[in-house]
This record gives structure tokens, sequence and C-alpha cells, in this order.
């Protein structure tokens, strides 16, 4: 009887203690689908930006600042995303000769990769809206 | 040698003239209420870092050693000390937005670890500043974590 008495004890006490140390899901967790370029943004990007931002490019400050890469191969968290295509949205836009994206002296070499107004307009609202959609995300 | 001599005292004529080249000091300001380590909770080993490794470019409680106070030295200085605040002023830091906040900590994330920052040329003369891998990985970790949390 003691024994049988101690054993359901411990048995008891073992299931208090698991229920205090269960590791809780966190409530919000990141999104596990991938992050993913559409093909008319696709495009733009292939002509205009991946000479620097991506992985294989050799310039080491862009590919820091921003790799495209990255986006879709899960390197960047949620809220990197969102920072990134926060600074797209701006960068693409700017009036100021030394931030616009993509550079003055870059486009001096390749005319044909600067951005036509409808390129810059797609950019703009594929990265706000993508931006919002994190966003929403997140925040649930 | 006469050459030389002449040559000699035309550098050194041409070093005092620089001297008189009008250049705007980037100000200094010690007390700044939106202050980056102020507003934030961090450990004070990262504070000690931003300060000793950080601080000179990107806030505006710069200290100008003497070199930096000849020219064409002088010049070089000012210039990467107001680009550095324009990029990122740690003292203007509850200024901006979330979303620019959150901007700056992972650009300053990816410099740190990349190694861009700091400059290797101020590391030059601040054997201090000088980071080691640790140090590095230290404050990406943090300043990532800051910047999922925002």
């Amino acid at each position: 009887m003691k024994n049988v008495t101690k054993v359901l004890m411990i048995v008891v006490v073992t299931f208090i203690i698991s229920s205090f140390t269960n590791i809780k899901s966190e409530e919000k967790y990141e999104a596990i689908t991938t992050f993913q370029i559409p093909e008319h943004i696709q495009k733009i990007f292939k002509n205009s930006c991946y000479g620097c931002h991506n992985s294989d490019s050799k310039g080491k400050k862009s590919k820091m600042k921003f790799n495209i890469d990255k986006m879709t191969n899960g390197k960047y968290s949620q809220k990197k995303i969102a920072s990134k295509l926060r600074k797209i949205a701006k960068l693409v836009n700017d009036t100021n000769e030394k931030k616009i994206m993509p550079p003055k002296k870059f486009l001096n070499h390749y005319p044909d990769k600067a951005l036509s107004e409808d390129d810059k307009k797609a950019i703009t609202e594929w990265a706000n809206s993508q931006n919002e959609l994190i966003k929403s995300e997140l925040n649930k | 040698m006469k050459k030389v001599k002449i040559a000699i005292k035309i550098l050194v004529i041409f070093f005092i003239l620089i001297q008189f080249y009008p250049v705007e000091k980037p100000a200094v300001k010690s007390e700044n209420k939106n202050d980056f380590i102020s507003t934030n909770k961090m450990p004070k080993n990262i504070s000690k870092i931003l300060k000793t490794s950080c601080y000179d470019c990107h806030s505006n409680e710069t200290t100008f050693p003497w070199y930096s106070k000849v020219a064409p030295i002088k010049w070089l200085v000012y210039h990467d000390i107001n680009e550095g605040r324009e990029t990122l002023n740690f003292s203007n830091w509850n200024t901006l937005s979330d979303d620019d906040k959150s901007d700056a900590l992972f650009d300053i994330a990816d410099a740190i670890k990349e190694g861009e920052m700091p400059l290797n040329i101020y590391l030059f003369k601040h054997s201090e500043a000088k980071l080691s891998k640790a140090q590095r990985e230290k404050l990406v970790s943090w300043f990532e974590g800051l910047a999922e949390e925002l």
C-alpha cells in the first residue's frame, strides 16, 4: 500500500511540475511561408538592381545594405523584409541625387538600367502593399 | 639642393596657408535628451562600446584630437563626422519614427557584421575603438534583437 501511494504521489507531482514547465508556444509567430517577389517586379529588379544587390555582386556595401536573394531565401526575417521594402519605396523615389536608386553614377554608365516612371510606380505600390501585409501579419 | 630647399619652402608656405581655409567645425553638444543610450536599456558593455567606437562620428558628442585641427586632416575628419551624423546620429535617436528606428537598427547590425563599421581610417588612429569578433557578435545580436522587438 505504502509503495503504491508513493508511486501515485510521484506521478501526481510529476504532472503538476510538468504543467508549469511546458514551453509556451509563442502567441505570435512569424509566417513560415517564404517571401516571394512577383514576376513583373522580378523583371525590373533583374534589369536595374541585381547587378549590385544580390549574393554574387562584387559590391560589398550594396550587398550589405540590401540583398534581393536574402528576401526570398529566408535569410531576412519578416521585420527585416518589411524594413527593406520601406527603404526600396523611399529610395527609388528619392529626390536627393546622392540617395536615389539606382545611383546616378551607375546610370551614367548604364542608362538602359534606369527605372521608368511605370517601373517606379509598380515597385512603390508593391513594396508598400507588401509592407502593410507583413505589418498586419506581425500584429495579429 | 637649392631646388629642394625651394620646394620645401613652398610646401611649408602652402601648408600654413591651407590652415586658413575656412571650414565649419561640426558642433559638439554633450546634453542630448533624445540620445540612444539614455533612452534605451542596454548592458553597460554595449553602451561603452558605442561611446568608444561609434559616438565620435555618429553623435553630437564628438571629441577632436589635436591632429584633427590641422588641415588637411581636419577636412577629412570634419567630412567623416558630417557624413556619419547625416547617416545616423545617435543623439537624435528618439526623434525617429518606429519605422526609421527599425530600419536603422537593421542597417547598424549589418554594418557591424560585415566589418564596414567602424571605418578603418578611424581605427587607424583609435585602436581602442577596434572591435573584436566577440564584441561584433554581441553587438549584432543585441541590435538585431532590438530591431525585432520594435
